[in-house]
């Protein structure tokens, strides 16, 4: 019935375009009754513990690019409690989210995921649809009444309501919202209105989705764990197919190329780094793999190589392996160093560490080709080399490295390694190697 | 019914009523104070002078009647009182203690970008602590690597400590349901641990931690409520307990004996750059 109204409203929106938008009049009705308290006071305390904490992520040159898109697309509402501003976090993974008063954050690996604006557009839409239909608010209501009889037999009723999770992130987390299938499909629909008004074409909003569903991240099977599953996804994006199949040509024919391009190199080198520091080579290789046929630059190659050398003797389906361990409970149960033991000791180990490190010396000497002043892939030959205690080799391209990369963070560390071959090599050298 | 059978009675099912209480906290010390250590804190060789003390990780949350909820708008209270008692605690023991505030890290990004970096890495290695074996600290099992070197290298420290604190506090409600046996007794309060990572190995050091007992009892511990109300207190308590045992900057302990696998140590000092590239300028010369 909802989704049923919304597609109405679009059409309309669409249908009398000036007399609608213009006046700036909200679509949105305002919270009739109820109590709104709990949930809007909970998301100033995380507001504030996100300021405190240092939680957002501060690059004025994404964050312009975030308020541009934003600016065009956010509806306006009657609720006075609600205040749209975005907000960027630095995590990897391709996630946004809204909390009941307007914040809406989204995660640096979304943007670096997203081919252009009017995708950004669809995303801060959803979201936007979600807090100004008050889906914070019913999510809420339906959660605190679940304990008793009333709240369980509507829980019953609502065969598609899901729990609340956690979002963890960087050791932080919050108990996030998370609506019902029928208010995801609600928002899609929604966020196809929005961008339509902004001039954005609105199959935008179908192909963020089909991105998403494509990534290796989100392309994991995680069981119970996962709030957006595969198969949801899936039947989103084929909804939002229809409604926008259904929309009148003028509208659902904007040539999506007309919105800015996003996928900053800075961007994608962030997730990628973040990913391998996370522990996540599988899908940082998988990812720098998705994009480096489309843009074969050395930086990519140099994020490839980083990603084989992580990996050592794991499999690039590592994740998949991981995503089971957390569902049953498991992934703490051995340190990163203990992980890559149990790899290497088990069949085809050490032939999947020489794989991954002649990949990674591949990757490494393509990003050299490609820009001989390629710092990272010079850092990363000296580790690898290192590693396998070539330390003439690892010394050379250590040196280069420091050479290249004048102010990088990891220079006493370089140079911990370069006194240890120093070392080494004297030794060598006495032993008239 | 006697008066003596009657307050037998009581003490019997208040008994039970522990004995059968579940803990609501997890960590690694759930009872009283606890600590770990490697040989080589314990024997002064990486044991640190000065410390930066992070602020805290704390989760808090209230056992209601019907349900538990977590508490956020409570936590930047609870968090800044128990960095007063740390840093007095830490810093009566002879450790020179650098305290790092929220203000400061806003303020300067780089530091910012080091400390989630360096906070995400420990987490990782604090979930198989806790989880699973906390003597593995005495084998150097955990390390936070690279992540927390550059930390403490940027703020010119020796080791850093991040502290974790847990609250679980009983509401009213709570209380009279676990009294009356309508609900499962969880046994609540304050626990907290640190964990020091040392700026020449990345590795978790030591670890100290401890169960505030004024902030447990019967019916699910103390109230949330009481627990705000008394901040100070009880942060001063916590704090208190978790750094008995800790030794002294300058005291070194009898060490441990470790397993034969355990790995010898390679340290370096501060780096001569050029002296060591002049080196191996002569070392790889000609190739």
């Amino acid at each position: 019935m909802r989704i049923a109204i919304f597609v109405s409203i679009i059409v309309l929106s669409l249908g009398s375009f000036q007399a609608v938008w213009s006046e700036q009049a909200s679509i949105y009705a305002p919270l009739d009754g109820g109590s709104k308290a709990p949930v809007v006071k909970v998301a100033r305390e995380h507001e504030q513990q996100f300021v405190r904490r240092g939680i957002r992520f501060n690059d004025p040159e994404l964050q312009q690019i975030v308020n541009r898109v934003a600016e065009t697309i956010l509806p306006v509402v009657a609720d006075t409690f609600i205040n749209f501003r975005v907000y960027l976090i630095r995590d990897p993974s391709p996630a946004a989210f809204s909390l009941a008063d307007g914040q809406i954050y989204v995660h640096t690996g979304l943007l670096a995921r997203l081919e252009n604006e009017a995708q950004l557009a669809a995303v801060l839409a959803h979201e936007a649809h979600h807090v100004a239909a008050h889906h914070h608010i019913e999510a809420d209501k339906l959660r605190r009444t679940k304990g008793n009889i009333v709240g369980g037999v509507a829980t019953l009723l609502n065969r598609n309501a899901r729990e609340g999770v956690s979002y963890e992130s960087d050791g932080r987390y919050f108990a996030q919202s998370v609506y019902s299938d029928d208010m995801d499909f609600e928002a899609d629909a929604g966020s196809i209105a929005l961008i339509s008004r902004a001039g954005y074409a609105p199959v935008a909003a179908v192909q963020a989705l089909q991105r998403l569903r494509q990534d290796p991240e989100l392309s994991l099977d995680r069981g119970t764990a996962s709030f957006n599953t595969l198969e949801l996804m899936a039947e989103r994006q084929g909804r939002l197919q229809e409604l926008v199949d259904g929309m009148p040509q003028q509208y659902a024919n904007v040539a999506p190329a007309d919105a800015r391009p996003l996928q900053l190199r800075r961007v994608i080198e962030m997730t990628i780094d973040d990913y391998i520091r996370l522990d996540r080579p599988g899908t940082a290789l998988k990812f720098a793999d998705s994009l480096i046929e489309a843009r074969p630059d050395a930086f990519l190659y140099e994020a490839k190589g980083e990603s084989h050398f992580a990996l050592g003797p794991r499999p690039v389906e590592l994740e998949q392996e991981f995503a089971s361990w957390v569902i049953a409970g498991k992934r703490a149960e051995k340190t990163r160093e203990e992980i890559h033991a149990k790899y290497l000791a088990l069949e085809g180990g050490p032939e999947r560490l020489a794989y991954n490190l002649e990949s990674a010396v591949t990757a490494f000497n393509l990003a050299i080709e490609l820009d001989e002043n390629s710092a990272r892939a010079y850092r990363g030959l000296g580790n690898l080399h290192y590693e396998q205690n070539d330390f003439r080799q690892a010394g050379r391209n250590y040196v280069k490295y420091l050479k290249l990369a004048t102010d990088s963070m990891d220079r006493p560390f370089v140079l911990e390694r370069l006194q240890h071959i120093k070392i080494e090599l004297t030794k060598q050298k006495e032993a008239g190697q | 019914m006697t008066k003596q059978f009657r307050k037998g009675l009581w003490a019997a099912g208040t008994l039970l009523m522990l004995l059968g209480s579940q803990s609501a906290l997890a960590g690694v010390c759930l009872w009283g104070e606890c600590s770990e250590m490697t040989n080589e804190f314990r024997t002064l060789e990486l044991r640190p002078k000065t410390i930066a003390l992070l602020p805290a990780r704390s989760t808090l949350t209230q056992d209601g009647a019907f349900n538990t909820e977590s508490k956020v708008g409570e936590t930047a209270g609870l968090e800044d009182a128990l960095a007063n008692s740390l840093e007095k605690e830490i810093s009566a023991l002879g450790y020179s203690v650098r305290r790092l505030t929220f203000d400061e890290i806003g303020q300067d990004p780089q530091l910012s970008a080091l400390l989630s970096a360096a906070n995400q890495r420990y987490d990782e290695e604090y979930a198989t602590i806790v989880a699973f074996k906390v003597k593995g600290i005495r084998y150097r099992r955990y390390s936070v690597g690279e992540e927390s070197r550059r930390l403490a290298k940027y703020l010119g420290v020796d080791a850093v400590a991040f502290p974790r604190m847990q609250v679980v506090g009983a509401s009213s409600g709570s209380k009279w349901m676990s009294g009356l046996g309508m609900k499962e007794g969880k046994a609540g309060g304050i626990n907290m641990e640190f964990g020091l990572v040392h700026a020449r190995t990345g590795d978790i050091e030591a670890l100290f931690g401890g169960v505030s007992k004024s902030s447990t009892g019967t019916f699910g511990g103390v109230s949330f409520k009481k627990i705000l109300k008394k901040a100070d207190k009880y942060m001063q308590d916590i704090a208190e307990t978790s750094v008995r045992k800790m030794p002294k900057v300058d005291k070194a302990l009898k060490p441990q004996k470790l397993d034969e696998e355990a790995t010898e140590l390679v340290l370096y000092d501060d780096v001569d750059e050029e002296a060591v590239l002049d080196d191996l300028d002569d070392l790889l010369g000609g190739e």
